[in-house]
């Protein structure tokens, strides 16, 4: 009984066998579901979501949110379609001034947060508001294409003709996030800054320098993420990761991120975008509405915290 | 210890219904009423809560269906690139037969397609046509930027031929509606160089944003004589924030609308006209294109034969079936969409 009730208090493994159950459902509700081919593609539909939630998460575990991931990538897409379509530049010179941008993007919302203090929510909601409009005005908005035979592989790639190269590039991602925030010594840091500030000051916590390194980490997912959306669609426009934003709130949350900060893990987060990803793929193939797919999402986060509210009251 | 277990059963049995639901849909859609079906065509659009995309659906399935096939009308509901391209690779793992795509934007989806057309499905665009690689053909109207001309033409018949007014579009990144504010804004300047633009605003597909895009309009320019809406869903909101204002009669909204939704503002008198096509005519078109493609039939140049459009034509890859329709309120009220 006690090895039961360790199992359903172990958040991971719930999700873990909840998201088991639905790919079993979906395997046997559709013939089109259980095929190689469908399962390789479902794993790189994860990737872009899946970095996204990694930057989220990690801002959210520092006690804030940064809602400019959207826009940071966005304009990261413009910009690598402006360098290698509009410019034609070298590919890696392209992704590397890209990079420095993406950073100083970061770096001004760590200045924000870490610095200056003001409520994330909001600074990042002004630099959201900035990015996109730098983006808005260097593309016209419209889209910019990059047709680059080199750079398709990023987000179009197979490697041995059948394991997506955008899925390596997130296993990486997230295997690097679980050691920076799970393991390191910076990770409990942000995790102690995030629940509780003022131990963190007392325990002589740098509390800035730690606040801009989550800003930058959240800074490079999103650019790594760039990457793969301006591959996959052959160009870059202002506005194309924006409704990413509150999908990867949505799942870190219900990976079991704690939404007020200082708990929560990234394997969780994952397998919670692993289920968003099912619900959406299986419906898809089961021949599902669109619309009903909005209905199960959102039924399906609500039960999760409402299990969640009576196994903590417990 | 009570409560844990009723959650987690709670949760069991989501996935359990879900499994079930599926059973049904799955059955549901392959073959129906005993007759053997020829294949699956997707119709897809990038923001399937529109109206505008809506109300296509019934004419789409109907057009496969009178040529034996089954027709998936779907699309995202939000205006969601990333999660578009994964629906239309959803679609290909089911083994479609042929894909009829409405894109937000000319070059996002040329990726994938160029996977389905490398994979034997037959790709038509319409809507907004996209890079011709990644399509066979492209279904239309005619030259949509060129339904700014009877855009323009329907407002001077309201306003006159002098005077200031604005355009509310939809996103501000999206090509073709673009393409046509240019063809508007060129063809007043060569026909009627009184009429002055003096704003371009985008409402994001939203009704909400839209009105009060409008109320900013009629407070920041007091000459202004009318604003015109680049889509369908543009003119309710302007016309409820002008008759909000006290500007009816003075303050018209024409360009486009769809009938349902220009019935209330033509009451109010906040417009007199609108102009539109049948959204649902169009993917039946689409459709139709499709499956010629699919069981290759003779598409020739000039005069096509697609059966319900008798005007058809073929330019290059394109198809036209040159149709659109001026709402007044003398006869909105024959249309239902």
């Amino acid at each position: 009984m006690t090895r039961l009730n360790k199992m359903i208090n172990n958040n991971e493994i719930m999700l873990g066998i909840f998201a088991l159950l639905l790919f079993i459902s979906f395997s046997f509700a559709s013939s089109y579901f259980f095929r190689l081919g469908n399962l390789m593609q479902l794993t790189a539909q994860l990737v872009e979501l899946g970095l996204l939630t990694l930057a989220m998460s990690a801002s959210i575990i520092s006690g804030g949110m940064d809602l400019s991931i959207g826009a940071m990538t966005s304009l990261s897409t413009v910009l690598l379609a402006i360098f290698m379509g509009t410019m034609g530049l070298n590919m890696w010179v392209s992704i590397l001034l890209a990079f420095l941008i993406a950073m100083i993007c970061g770096a001004l919302n760590g200045f924000l947060c870490g610095f200056l203090k003001i409520n994330s929510m909001l600074a990042t909601l002004g630099t959201q508001a900035l990015f996109t409009g730098i983006g808005l005005v260097i593309s016209k908005g419209v889209t910019i294409q990059c047709f680059r035979e080199e750079f398709f592989f990023f987000g179009q790639g197979r490697i041995g003709g059948l394991l997506p190269f955008q899925t390596v590039i997130l296993i990486l991602a997230a295997t690097l996030s679980v050691l920076l925030i799970s393991n390191s010594i910076w990770g409990r840091r942000i995790y102690l800054i995030g629940s509780s500030p003022e131990a963190a000051r007392f325990a002589g916590i740098n509390q800035e320098w730690n606040i801009m390194l989550v800003y930058i980490y959240s800074a490079l997912m999103s650019f790594i993420c760039a990457i793969i959306v301006t591959s996959r669609i052959s160009g870059g426009r202002a506005d194309v990761a924006d409704p990413l934003v509150l999908q990867s709130v949505s799942a870190a949350v219900f990976g079991g991120i704690s939404i007020t900060g200082g708990s929560g893990n990234i394997l969780g987060a994952m397998i919670g975008v692993i289920i968003f990803t099912l619900v959406s793929n299986g419906m898809n193939m089961m021949g599902a509405s669109q619309f009903l797919q909005q209905i199960i999402i959102g039924s399906i986060l609500l039960a999760v915290l409402i299990f969640r509210y009576f196994t903590k009251k417990q | 210890m009570k409560s844990r277990k009723l959650v987690l059963s709670i949760i069991l049995l989501i996935a359990f219904t879900l499994s079930l639901a599926a059973c049904g849909q799955d059955q549901g859609t392959g073959t129906d009423k005993g007759s053997e079906s020829k294949g699956t065509i997707a119709v897809l659009n990038y923001v399937s809560s529109a109206p505008y995309f809506a109300c296509g659906e019934e004419k789409a399935i109907q057009a496969g269906k009178d040529a034996g096939y089954d027709v998936i009308y779907t699309g995202t509901p939000e205006v969601d690139t990333p999660k578009f391209i994964s629906l239309i690779q959803d679609m290909i793992q089911k083994d479609v037969k042929a894909l009829c795509v409405a894109s937000g934007d000319s070059t996002s989806v040329v990726p994938v397609l160029k996977e389905a057309r490398e994979k034997g499905i037959k790709v038509v665009s319409w809507d907004l046509d996209v890079a011709e690689e990644g399509r066979d053909l492209y279904a239309g109207i005619m030259d949509l930027a060129e339904l700014g001309v009877p855009m323009v033409e329907e407002m001077v018949k309201t306003i006159g031929d002098e005077g200031e007014f604005a355009i509310i579009t939809g996103v501000l990144t999206n090509e073709f509606l673009q393409a046509r504010i240019n063809r508007i804004l060129e063809y007043i300047e060569e026909k009627y160089p009184k009429l002055e633009c003096v704003a371009v605003e985008g409402m994001d597909e939203d009704p909400e944003k839209c009105f009060a895009v409008a109320q900013n309009i009629i407070a920041a320019y007091p000459n202004i004589k009318a604003i015109m809406s680049n889509v369908s869903t543009g003119m309710g909101p302007i016309g409820k924030a002008i008759e909000q204002e006290g500007m009816i009669g003075k303050i018209y909204v024409t360009g486009q609308s769809t009938p349902n939704l220009a019935k209330p503002v033509f009451e109010s008198g906040a417009a007199e006209s609108a102009v539109l096509w049948d959204p649902g005519d169009w993917a039946a078109f689409a459709v139709k294109a499709a499956i010629n493609l699919v069981e290759g039939a003779d598409m020739p140049q000039g005069k096509v034969n697609i059966e319900g459009f008798p005007d058809a034509t073929r330019e290059g890859d394109l198809l036209y079936f040159w149709k659109t329709l001026v709402f007044t309120k003398d006869n909105v009220d024959d249309f239902d969409f």
